[in-house]
């Protein structure tokens, strides 16, 4: 047999075995590109976590459809980080070890944003920051591996400076849950505030507190004329709800931080919510300021089933475009020093309009629209009118 | 501050409705001790229960007067039966055991209670509305009042005298200060007292579940209620004597005003002026403003 084995036989099999062999290596496909996303799923705010994932996913789908980045799908791995620092540490060391991720996106709380931030700073990986606002992530605590989307209290601060003195404030106080979220806000604000204004006093209950009767009585009694409220989410609508009968609402003007804007709020507290309170929100689902905002709403409204979705989603949906577009900007080389190099200066279309990475301090200070909250014709439910987007 | 005599006024009213809502938690309380003998830790555990129901009935039937009412009674309702089967089934083994038995087991309820309304409920504030028959203010001519918080200046004396002449004019009434001074005889004179320790267990439990649920518009719903709240009540009934139901009124009065003008006038540290006050009290009076020495019957 193997006498008839002649040269074009042994040329037939080493061609047909060329052909088996050849395709193979064509059809490797490029790797996705991998991100770790630690979210917040369980416990007190678990309404931001769940608010969030949609923008994530939609801009993920997006950008997917249209072909990937260069040509590499985008994979999201997530993760509940719990509001727990030393639980979200060990979650990011296991997306980056076990998972091998490129970027980590998120935590959202600014205790779990800073303890992540050191991890990223060690294993030297991209970690973009959302809606954590802590001036420390990218201030004294920052480092080149880390990203800030939201504004922090400082931007903020200047914000509300200029909301008080627009509506002729003349004694100011303070009034918050004592922790860094406030008093940062507070301690920026009194630097910002004309020497006009005066601060009288600041009234701060321990975090968690569920009886505000006292401050009440403490916040009537005040000479100030205008209140800077920091009570936030499931707080702020206990403190409405106890402050309301009081006639609080009537005494004094209100301010408020903390996202009270977003419309789960105004839903929850109907027509108790003061009314004419100026406060802020991240994004107004009824509210189409560009073309990319209302084509944004559309889809989000498609994704979540229903017209009015969680504020919070923007902020995930911005946090993809960020890093999807400094891959892009990055090209074949997706390490991480590339990937920072690429996000530095970085400048992205998103929803609200072209927004840019500061190349020196990481912070994108995000945009969010500040305005009275009133009631509206033709629904139980008050809105932001006029909203005006602040930079 | 002070010398603004409506700022006065409201803080006045507020130490009178905290001391009502108060006291109707802390005389059922007493009435558990005064009875059974048992320190019953779990008590504020009851109160949660009935707070978290009126949050959960409201959230399924909306606002309304109905819902507000019918919550506070399905609090009553559950902690009753839930009472009930702790008490057939627990506490009744550890009447004649020491006191230490007694603590650990009701503190044992305290800390599942909490944990299981973490579980369903989560850690975070839960609010309930007012009804809205009691939900806009009274105008007292000098300033506006929160109707709600006058209900309860109200109640608390209501729910004193009606219990007052519970125990002292109805048959139930005798039973009850009977079992209180000797049970043995009681037993031997033909009432069930097993019977006897069931039902004011379980009538306590759902005076603390109810008291919980009215507390809920005044000062939302957390999970550390019950733990806060148990610490407020046994100051009350040591202030006031354990047993007496008087002594529960003065004590939780008492309470209200030191936890208003004390968070005004000294902030965090009005806790320690509670437990000065409650050591200077027992200085003077060993066995509570109205509280009697036990007597042992050998």
């Amino acid at each position: 047999m193997l006498k008839k084995l002649n040269r074009a036989g042994l040329a037939a099999i080493a061609a047909a075995t060329a052909l088996l062999v050849a395709p193979v290596h064509a059809q490797q496909a490029k790797p996705p590109i991998k991100i770790g996303f630690l979210n917040l799923l369980s416990g007190v705010s678990a309404e931001l976590g769940a608010g969030m994932a949609p923008g994530v996913k939609l801009a993920m789908d997006e950008i997917n459809a249209a072909g990937g980045v260069n040509g590499r799908k985008l994979e999201i791995v997530t993760r509940d980080e719990q509001l727990k620092p030393d639980v979200a540490v060990a979650l990011a060391r296991e997306l980056i070890t076990a998972e091998k991720v490129d970027v980590l996106l998120g935590p959202l709380g600014s205790n779990t944003a800073l303890a992540v931030s050191e991890v990223a700073r060690e294993n030297k990986i991209l970690n973009f920051s959302p809606s954590a606002s802590a001036d420390a992530i990218t201030g004294a605590k920052g480092h080149k591996y880390i990203f800030q989307l939201s504004s922090t209290s400082d931007m903020d601060a200047k914000r509300f400076a200029s909301i008080l003195k627009r509506q002729g404030a003349k004694k100011v106080c303070f009034t918050g849950w004592d922790y860094a979220y406030s008093t940062d806000l507070f301690t920026n604000l009194r630097k910002e505030l004309p020497a006009d204004i005066q601060v009288t006093r600041e009234y701060l209950l321990k975090l968690g507190t569920s009886d505000y009767n006292t401050l009440i009585s403490q916040l009537m009694a005040d000479p100030c004329d205008t209140v800077m409220n920091m009570f936030f989410s499931g707080g702020f609508i206990s403190l409405v709800k106890q402050a309301e009968p009081f006639g609080l609402f009537k005494a004094k003007k209100f301010v408020s931080g903390g996202n009270n804007g977003d419309y789960n709020i105004a839903e929850a507290l109907k027509d108790k919510f003061p009314e004419g309170m100026w406060t802020f929100s991240n994004d107004l689902w009824y509210l189409d300021t560009t073309p990319e905002m209302k084509r944004y709403h559309e889809a989000m409204a498609k994704a979540t089933g229903r017209k009015d979705f969680h504020a919070f989603g923007l902020y995930g949906y911005m946090a993809v475009q960020f890093i999807a577009e400094a891959a892009r900007k990055a090209g074949n080389n997706t390490s991480s020093d590339a990937l920072v190099a690429a996000m530095e200066g970085l400048t992205v279309n998103t929803p609200m309009g072209p927004l840019t990475v500061d190349a020196k301090t990481h912070r994108v200070g995000k945009p969010a629209f500040y305005g009275p909250i009133v009631t509206v014709p033709g629904s139980d439910i008050k809105r932001m009118q006029p909203a005006e987007l602040m930079r | 501050m002070f010398s603004n005599p409506t700022f006065v006024a409201m803080q006045v009213l507020n130490s009178l409705s905290l001391g009502m809502n108060l006291f109707i938690i802390a005389s059922s309380l007493t009435l558990i001790y005064g009875v059974l003998r048992i320190i019953n830790f779990a008590h504020g555990a009851f109160y949660m229960v009935g707070a978290y129901m009126l949050v959960q009935v409201l959230t399924w039937m909306g606002t309304s007067n109905l819902s507000f009412w019918a919550g506070v009674l399905a609090g009553g309702a559950v902690m009753g039966a839930v009472a009930w089967l702790l008490e057939r089934f627990f506490l009744s083994r550890l009447y004649d055991k020491e006191h230490l038995l007694q603590l650990l087991f009701t503190f044992a309820l305290v800390l599942m209670m909490g944990d299981v309304m973490r579980m369903v409920w989560g850690k975070g504030q839960l609010s309930a509305d007012y009804p809205p028959a009691l939900s806009g203010a009274v105008n007292l001519g000098f300033m506006q009042y929160p109707a709600y918080l006058l209900f309860l200046c109200v109640l608390g004396p209501l729910v004193a005298v009606g219990l007052w002449l519970g125990i002292e004019r109805t048959r139930w009434g005798r039973i009850l200060r009977a079992a209180r001074l000797d049970r043995e005889m009681l037993g031997a004179l033909g009432i069930d007292v097993k019977r006897v320790f069931s039902v004011i267990f379980v009538i306590a439990a759902v005076m603390a579940a109810i008291g919980g649920a009215l507390a809920a518009p005044r000062a939302s719903v957390e999970s550390e209620m019950g733990a806060l709240i148990i610490m407020d009540c046994f100051i009350i009934v040591i202030m006031g004597g354990l047993g007496s139901l008087w002594g529960a009124f003065i004590g939780a009065i008492g309470l209200g005003f030191i936890t208003v003008f004390g968070t005004l006038l000294l902030e965090e540290w009005e806790i320690a002026l509670v437990y000065l006050v409650m050591i200077a009290v027992l200085f003077v009076r060993p066995w509570g403003l109205l509280g009697k020495p036990e007597v042992e019957r050998v």
